[in-house]
Order: C-alpha cells, then sequence, then structure tokens
C-alpha cells in the first residue's frame, strides 16, 4: 500500500484518481489549492505527489521546484493536456519525473506505485 | 619395386665396373687413355637398359600391381618380356591378384586386353584399373521434395522477366509466390533402399542411413498418388520444413465502388488503390501495390504498402504482423510486430510492440508514436512543425486496458454516486438498487484486480532507446518507461535512454551509444 497526494484544483480528477487508487488499496490525500499541496508535502511523507500543472496561484512547476528544495527524493508526476507545454518542461528541470495527459494516465501511475513497492 | 628378372641393374652395373677394371690394364696403355671408368660414366643408365635388353639375358613379362589406401581400387602396370623372353601369362596374373587378396569387381577385360596389348605390342602398358569395389548406396527416407519454381528467388525471377508494368519492387515488397489451384507443389520421393558395397578384397562395407530435412505439407496441400498440389490459388510459404499455401484473393485493379469493401479469410493482394472510405479486412497478409487511402484495414498477419498510407485523419489500420510502408500520413496504426517506414511519418498515431525503423532519410514530424523496442529516425520534427512524441519501453496494448479500465472505473463510479443518491432519497432502503450497487461495486473490484496483473506487464523494454541519425527538433516529447523528458534545443546524432542509476533519460551522441 502506497501514500499518494494529489494537488489538483479540478475536484473530479482528484476524486476519480481517489477512488481507483483507494479501490486498490492506496491511501489517497486529494488538496485543491497549490500551497496546501505544498504544505502537506512537506510536513508528511507521501511516496507519491501527483499535481496539475496549471493551477492559480502557484503552477505545478514551481510546486515541484518547492517541494523537490525540501525532499529532493521526492517523486513527482504533472498532469498536463500539453506535454510539450514550456511549463510542463520547467516542472521536469526542477525535478518532476514525468508527465501525465489529462484526465491522468492511470496506467503511468500504477506503473510507478509498483516500481516503489 | 625389384624386378622379375635375374638380374638388377645395380648388380649388372658392378659386374660391367668389373669386366672394365680387368679391361683397363689391357687398355692402359692406348694413346686414348680412356679408363673403363670414364666410358661407364658416360653411358647412360638408358643405354645400359636397352644393352641389356638387347644383349642382356632373355627377361619374361611381367606385371605390377598397387592397391590404393581404401582398398577400393587396384592398378595394374603391365611390363612386356624382352626379346627371348615369356610373354605374360594371364593365369599368374591372377594369381598375383589372389595372393594380395583381390577377389571382388575385376575387370577381367581390361586385365586381358593389357596382356594382349603388352604381349604382343611389346610395350609397357600403366595405369590401368583392374579391380573395382563397390561403395555403398545411403538408404534415404521417404520425403517430399518442393518443385524448383518455388524454391527459387522469386526478386531474380520476376525483375529479369516481367514487364515494366508488372515488376514488383521485392526490395520494398516481402516475396510473394503465388501458386494456382492444383497446380503441383511437390512430389514424394520415395524410400530409398540401403545397398552394402565391397571392397576388393570382397569385405562388405555397410551402407549409411541418411537423415533428410524434408519438408512437411501444411494448409490447402492435398497429396495424391505421391503429388502435393495446391488446393486453392494463394501464396506459397515455406517456414522452417512446413510448406502451405494461403489463399489469397488478388485485385487486379482499385477497391473502390466496383469491389467494395473486402473481407477475406487469407492474403490479399491488391494491384490498385484502396480509395477513401473503404475497408479491408484480411485474415493472413496484406499487400497493396499502390497507394492505401483506406478508412479501415484490419490484417491478421502482415501489411507491405508499396507507394504509402494516407489516412487522412479517419484512416485506423490494425496489424497483427510487421508493417512496411513507404510512408504514412494521418493515419492512426496498430502493429504487433515492426514498423519500418522509408520516408516520411507525419501527424500519425503509431503504436507498435516492436520498434520503429525509418529510412536513410526518414522524417518523423507531428503526431504520438509509440514503439515498445525502440525507435531508430533520420530526423524528428522541423523547425515550425508540429510537435511529436516518441514513448518507448512499454506495452501499448497493456496500456490501452489499463486507460479502458480507468475509463470504466469512472463511469462505475458515476453510476454508483447516482444510485447512493436514490437509495437515500427512497423510504425503505430499495433493496433492488442496493443490489445493483453491490455489484457495480463488486464490477469495479475485478477491474481493479485485473488492473493490477496488468501493470506488471506494462514496462516491457527498459533497454529501449530512440536514435537519431540526424537532427531532433527543440520541443519533441520524450518518454521511455514512463520517465519523461523534453528537448530543449536542436541536437544532431543523438541517442536517448534510460539511465538504470538514476532513473532519468540521459542522452549521448550516437557514437557512444551502442
Amino acid at each position: 500500500m502506497s501514500k499518494v497526494l494529489i494537488i489538483d484544483d479540478e475536484e473530479i480528477i482528484v476524486e476519480a484518481i481517489q477512488a481507483i487508487l483507494t479501490e486498490m488499496g492506496h491511501e489517497v490525500t486529494g488538496c485543491s489549492s497549490s500551497e496546501d499541496g505544498i504544505n502537506e508535502a512537506l510536513t508528511k511523507s507521501y511516496d507519491l505527489v501527483i499535481s496539475d500543472l496549471r493551477m492559480p496561484k502557484k503552477n505545478g512547476a514551481e510546486v515541484t521546484k518547492e517541494i523537490i528544495a525540501e525532499k529532493p527524493d521526492s517523486d513527482i508526476l504533472i498532469i498536463t493536456a500539453y506535454p510539450t507545454d514550456p511549463l510542463a518542461k520547467q516542472a521536469l528541470d526542477a525535478g518532476a519525473r514525468s508527465l501525465i495527459k489529462k484526465p491522468f494516465e492511470i496506467s503511468k501511475i500504477l506503473d510507478i506505485l509498483q516500481k516503489k513497492a | 619395386m625389384k624386378q622379375n628378372w635375374d638380374y638388377n641393374i645395380d648388380d649388372l652395373l658392378s659386374e660391367t665396373r668389373g669386366l672394365i677394371d680387368e679391361l683397363e690394364g689391357q687398355i692402359a696403355d692406348t694413346a686414348t687413355k680412356e679408363t673403363a671408368n670414364d666410358i661407364l660414366k658416360k653411358m647412360q643408365r638408358a643405354e645400359l637398359e636397352q644393352l641389356i635388353k638387347d644383349y642382356g639375358p632373355p627377361a619374361d613379362g611381367y606385371a605390377e600391381i598397387v592397391i590404393s589406401n581404401d582398398r577400393m581400387t587396384v592398378y595394374a602396370d603391365f611390363y612386356p618380356p624382352s626379346p627371348e623372353g615369356r610373354e605374360i601369362i594371364q593365369e599368374k596374373v591372377e594369381d598375383l591378384l589372389k595372393e594380395k587378396g583381390v577377389i571382388y569387381g575385376i575387370d577381367w577385360d581390361a586385365l586381358g586386353e593389357s596382356i594382349r596389348t603388352c604381349n604382343i605390342e611389346r610395350t609397357q602398358v600403366t595405369d590401368v584399373v583392374i579391380a573395382r569395389g563397390s561403395p555403398p548406396k545411403s538408404e534415404e527416407p521417404e520425403h517430399f521434395e518442393i518443385e524448383d519454381r518455388f524454391m527459387a528467388d522469386p526478386q531474380k525471377k520476376i525483375t529479369g522477366s516481367q514487364k515494366e508494368e508488372d515488376r514488383i519492387d521485392f526490395h520494398k515488397i516481402s516475396h510473394i509466390i503465388l501458386a494456382k489451384e492444383e497446380e503441383q507443389i511437390a512430389h514424394l520421393v520415395p524410400l530409398t533402399e540401403g545397398i552394402s558395397g565391397s571392397d576388393i578384397s570382397g569385405l562388405e562395407i555397410p551402407f549409411k542411413k541418411e537423415t533428410i530435412k524434408g519438408y512437411i505439407p501444411g494448409k490447402n496441400i492435398s497429396i495424391e498418388a505421391g503429388i502435393a498440389r495446391a488446393s486453392c490459388q494463394g501464396r506459397f510459404n515455406l517456414e522452417r520444413n512446413i510448406f502451405w499455401i494461403e489463399e489469397v484473393l488478388e485485385i487486379q485493379s482499385d477497391v473502390d465502388y466496383s469491389t467494395g469493401n473486402i473481407d477475406f479469410p487469407g492474403d490479399v493482394i491488391i494491384r490498385g488503390q484502396v480509395k477513401e472510405g473503404f475497408s479491408i479486412a484480411s485474415g493472413g497478409s496484406l499487400f497493396c501495390l499502390s497507394t492505401l487511402d483506406a478508412t479501415m484495414v484490419d490484417c491478421k498477419k502482415n501489411l507491405v504498402i508499396k507507394q504509402g498510407i494516407i489516412g487522412k485523419n479517419q484512416g485506423v489500420i490494425r496489424c497483427e504482423g510487421s508493417v512496411e510502408s513507404r510512408f504514412i500520413e494521418n493515419c492512426y496504426l496498430e502493429a504487433h510486430g515492426n514498423v519500418s517506414v522509408d520516408l516520411g511519418i507525419m501527424n500519425s498515431v503509431i503504436n507498435s510492440r516492436g520498434s520503429l525503423s525509418m529510412g536513410k532519410k526518414g522524417v518523423l514530424v507531428g503526431g504520438k508514436i509509440t514503439a515498445q523496442d525502440g525507435i531508430e529516425v533520420f530526423q524528428v520534427g522541423t523547425t515550425r512543425g508540429p510537435k511529436t512524441e516518441l514513448i518507448c519501453g512499454i506495452d501499448f496494448v497493456v496500456k490501452q486496458k489499463l486507460e479502458w479500465i480507468r475509463d470504466k472505473n469512472i463511469e462505475i463510479n458515476q453510476k454508483i454516486q447516482f444510485l447512493d443518491e436514490k437509495i437515500k432519497r427512497s423510504e425503505n432502503g430499495n433493496t433492488e438498487l442496493q443490489s445493483i450497487r453491490d455489484s457495480l461495486k463488486e464490477g469495479i473490484l475485478r477491474l481493479n484486480e485485473s488492473a493490477m496483473d496488468l501493470v506488471s506487464g506494462l514496462d516491457r523494454n527498459q533497454d529501449a532507446k530512440i536514435l537519431v541519425q540526424g537532427t531532433i527538433y527543440a520541443n519533441t516529447y520524450i518518454e521511455i518507461c514512463n520517465i519523461s523528458f523534453i528537448v530543449s534545443k536542436n541536437m544532431e546524432h543523438v541517442g536517448f535512454f534510460l539511465d538504470p542509476t538514476t532513473g532519468r533519460i540521459q542522452h549521448a551522441s550516437l557514437s557512444g551509444i551502442t
């Protein structure tokens, strides 16, 4: 069982991922704001952080940067509609492991969770 | 070899020398003072032999026998008698043969003739084969032999004899050998019994039992009276040692309103174009000698397109084998085997469980390419063209199944939410709705179990690489085993691979990667 944090201002995405991963036995926490997400990631321990790219206040690249700065070993996936979005590249350069296409690529999430297990 | 004379040359020479020594004292005081030894030295051996022959004691004719090392051949030399000598007697030669153990395969005619010639013409007769052993004949099992036409190299055959308009470019098209119905494909070679041999001593040489890699008839081959025939028109196939006929539908013209959609259980060969809006389903391989403008193609084996595939953003091609084409444009393609494209791939989605390779100047622009075992291309992207995504290392079939499970999950969860609302609002809890809800929950559970099983098969090839011989343009998206990388600047002659140490995608010059 892994602990997963989802940071996305779209509730429906959070709920969908939560539903699937919880059914599979993972513990999932959802945050609808980037600042709450950063705070949650830095104060608690998560095996995987999934963050949307385009969010109000702080985008996924900034979220990645802040989390990696404090916890360099963090595994972060970024949800984006456009993999070649320049922000996506910033997120990868900041330390995100991979990009997930919207709504979410469950195969990638499960693959990375399995590797961690 | 000792001669059969009473004298031999060496003895005679020494006798002669002795004689001359005696004479020497008698001629020593002559003016010429030529000594006996000088005389001796001047005389050639041949001259001496002639002297001996002419003036020496009478010598009988004789034969010399030589047996080969493998004891399968006997050679004889026959020497004639001197003028007063006795002729060669055949019985004596026969005794000699018996003495040497030669009792089998004697050529009495050759023996007799050689002796006659030697005796009558008084000449040597040499190197005569007078006896031969019999080599054994191997036993060969019954087996099928395929007719030459089907074993010939079709490329040599076709380009040499066909007219320009019929010529097939076999550089781009797999070998096709067609057989007509009832045409003879192979014939049965019956068992060849082995026969033991014998050497010249009469010693038996046992025969070998040969192992022949014969051919086995397969599908659409009928056998009658030892002849294997094609039971339908089709393409001749030979794989390992099994030969069969793949039923072939050959369409000489375009696939259009005159032919309608094509649905055939065997191979399909289309000599014309496949017009937009028409579909083809083939239970075997599909060969298209022109362009494929099809809307839907479903092919159970390989797909070979001599020209290219033009999908117009509607084309969906599914192939369970490999795909070969000159170009692919605006198309969705799935292949369980490798994909080889010579010139270009434009704005297409290509999924392969093998590798994608392109020609020396192959250009890949736009679209999304997923190739489990790697991608090799000359150029990716252009200066201002659409962005391209390259994905390696994963099995697209597994990924599709997982995404399908995701979608079903969402759909069922929505239904469950809807039912929860209804159950809450109903007065007595509504057991029927409850039961449906429980079934849906059970469904989700099973789906998720399937997903867990599938995930282990997702990452198939962590060694998959992306190799770019020419230029890869900035903003190309790369993924290897679900790890992402975006090309930040144009790069030349470069390869991308997953570094197992860091778990990140690295790149290096092509010369450093192999």
